[in-house]
């Protein structure tokens, strides 16, 4: 074998991605008694977004709500566009998966006198508040992960392996017998033989300089899959969450400022100080829906209005005092916003504005999967972010944790029940992959000139900053152009680094070739559909058209190309004249 | 953020490379005072200005992960909710755990 120098590790089910998908999955394996071995290309509960979760875990734990209306409130905040099956799947099952995460120690916030009772956040495009959080606020993510590992370090049949990033997915005749990755421990390639694999790689948020996320929000999974030949599904869809503080860089991405402009009127300036959302929502100005509020944002910033930190002013100095200093107290006691004491970073809100910015917050499209987490290749499941169609259009806040920990569960359990079925044998695999893989990083490590990939990552990130928000054909044709030509520059990467101990730069290299497939997945997308509809806003095709749009558009690699089909919307667990 | 001429400060990295290294070294860079950047971003304007080679653990940079988190003249800090400073010396936490330069083997 070719391939026999490369060090091999067999499990059952490989999982890829360690976070809040990626754990739940692995917990349902070791309960059945099979083995799972967990990789992440960073560090277990560190890595990706989850922690990054500082608001709520939503489900209808209210006594007046019910899976039903939350399902109703995530169609309509979707835009009509979700995978009804999908949304009706999580939301009915979030409550159990909140009292799951309890019974393994996580503790969500109870109602002063009834611990009876959830105390929970009631957020905007929610019919009831179902928001669960732990405190203290802003640790949801944070805490729903240190339990998860936890819980995952009480199981022998679990491994967990850091530092290991996963390039390709193995197959044998259209069954899945494991992966290729880069040990970046070593510097060296890694083989999985693993019986069944799970991808729980996240979203692709780093294809926008304009980005909230972890650096390891890349797009690995929609990549992998989409070489494949797998269908991926709304992937001109990512959302953007509007107030981010940009400046200091010490509350880089600080969102909790979002509650001056929801509930204080805060005023957005931009540099020259005029009050811009008059031109764009005269009415509600300030207080219009989070898409039109981040346009307003992203137009004065494009047109060179903005702050030199990239972003605009966001101010409440108008304020009475202490209405202020109360809000301050009760939220955030001595200015701290998540361990940053604002007042040490030199920004006086009582006196002076903050800077802020939309910044790529979710992704919406993914892998198309099944209720059973199937994605069409036999042992190859998905789960989270990496998968499109629960959320539609647009998420709703609050979302995102019991969506990626339901299919989590489920992608767990269908291994399970796949393994039990016989499951693949870790039969063989086509080495040519592998030997692909190697010849390009002797190439890229043995090149004496050409294009850093950290210079490439800039690029692609630079591009796609331009049709973030606002997109018309012109601009899109122009990124996508931007994005073929670096497709080109993929075969003039230098990796100065030697080969050994982490190599961040090889890690850029492999990322950066993900990053285009999906920026191109994303682009095209957004040129087929010709409206605006949630996340996606067209210039020129500015309204919603659900004569010819309530439609998903559907990508997928044949003979060589991308691929572009569209679907209607299947309506079949809230109907349309129920919905609109 | 300084306007016109640029005012510049020294940052002592620690540095260490098993494959090419006999024992740690600490490099010195000049980097852009800028009041308002974090250290991270220090580490960053490093790796793209000065070396593409040099290796640091970062993740969320919103003060989520932590791992971020290396020594800032002998005192831990999370490097990304943490200002930069004149003459800064940056270090691993625990220098025995370090794979590259910054890089520590975080499996516990």
């Amino acid at each position: 074998m070719l391939t026999e120098n490369i060090p091999q590790v067999s499990t059952d089910v490989l999982i890829i991605g360690t976070e809040a998908a990626g754990a739940k999955a692995a917990l349902e394996i070791a309960k059945a008694g099979y083995k799972a071995l967990v990789v992440t290309k960073s560090v277990a509960g560190k890595s990706g977004v989850t922690v990054q979760a500082v608001a709520t875990y939503n489900a209808a734990l209210g006594p007046d709500d019910s899976p039903e209306l939350h399902l109703m409130d995530t169609l309509k905040g979707g835009k009509y566009l979700n995978n009804q099956a999908m949304a009706e799947l999580f939301t009915r099952e979030a409550p159990n998966v909140v009292h799951e995460l309890e019974a393994e120690g996580c503790k969500f916030a109870r109602q002063q006198g009834h611990p009876e009772r959830y105390d929970l956040y009631h957020y905007p495009g929610h019919s009831q508040a179902r928001g669960a959080y732990t405190y203290p606020g802003g640790t949801t993510g944070r805490q729903l992960m240190s339990t998860m590992i936890r819980a995952l370090k009480k199981h022998e049949q679990i491994k967990i392996q850091n530092d290991v990033m996963i390039i390709d997915i193995l197959t044998n005749q259209e069954r899945t017998v494991g992966a290729l990755g880069v040990d970046l421990k070593t510097g060296g390639f890694i083989l999985f033989a693993a019986r069944a694999v799970i991808l729980t790689t996240g979203g692709a948020m780093q294809i926008f300089s304009n980005n909230a996320a972890a650096r390891e929000a890349t797009g690995d999974g929609y990549a992998m899959a989409y070489r494949l030949g797998l269908p991926l599904v709304d992937m001109e869809f990512c959302q953007f969450f509007p107030y981010n503080v940009v400046a200091p860089k010490t509350l880089y991405a600080q969102q909790t400022v979002c509650q001056l402009c929801q509930n204080f009127g805060a005023q957005l300036l931009n540099y020259k100080g005029e009050r811009f959302m008059v031109k764009y929502d005269p009415v509600n100005m300030e207080r219009g829906t989070r898409d039109i509020v981040s346009r307003g944002i992203f137009i004065e910033i494009k047109e060179g209005r903005g702050t030199k930190n990239g972003g605009v002013y966001m101010d409440v100095s108008f304020l009475p005092k202490n209405v202020l200093e109360n809000w301050i107290a009760d939220n955030h006691p001595g200015w701290d916003f998540g361990g940053v004491k604002m007042l040490d970073e030199g920004i006086d809100l009582r006196e002076e504005a903050i800077e802020i910015a939309p910044l790529a917050h979710f992704y919406l499209g993914g892998i198309q999967i099944n209720t059973r987490c199937e994605t069409g290749i036999a042992g190859l499941f998905a789960a989270g972010e990496v998968c499109g169609g629960s959320h539609g259009a647009n998420r709703l806040g609050g979302n995102a944790l019991p969506e990626v920990q339901v299919f989590g569960k489920i992608a767990g359990n269908m291994a399970v029940e796949y393994l039990k079925a016989g499951g693949a044998d870790g039969g063989s695999f086509d080495e040519s992959v592998v030997l692909a893989r190697e010849q390009q990083v002797k190439e890229m490590m043995g090149r004496d000139q050409g294009i850093s990939p950290l210079v490439l990552r800039n690029r692609i990130q630079e591009a796609m900053f331009e049709v973030s928000l606002i997109k018309d054909e012109a601009s899109v044709k122009k990124a996508l152009g931007q994005i073929e030509s670096m497709r080109e520059d993929l075969t003039k990467l230098v990796v100065k680094t030697p080969r050994g101990s982490y190599n961040l730069e090889l890690l850029d290299a492999f990322e950066d070739e993900f990053m285009l497939d999906v920026a191109e997945m994303h682009l095209r997308g957004a040129l087929l559909r010709t409206e605006s509809r949630g996340a996606h806003y067209r210039l020129d095709y500015q309204e919603k058209d659900d004569q010819n749009w309530l439609k998903n558009i559907i990508v997928q690699k044949k003979n060589g190309r991308m691929n572009f089909t569209t679907t209607p919307v299947v309506f079949d667990k809230v109907g349309w004249e129920g919905l609109k | 953020m300084s306007y016109g001429t640029r005012e510049m400060t020294t940052v002592t990295v620690f540095r260490y490379d098993p494959a090419l290294d006999q024992e740690p070294r600490y490099e010195k860079y000049e980097v852009p005072f800028e009041p308002n950047e974090s250290i991270v971003g220090v580490l960053d304007y490093i790796r793209a200005h000065y070396d593409s080679t040099f290796s640091f653990r970062y993740s969320c940079r919103t003060g989520c992960c932590m791992i971020c988190t290396y020594r800032l003249n002998g005192k831990t800090v999370v490097t990304c909710r943490t200002k930069m400073q004149k003459d800064m010396v940056i270090e691993p936490v625990n220098k025995d755990r370090v794979m590259k330069d910054l890089m520590v083997n975080m499996d516990r």
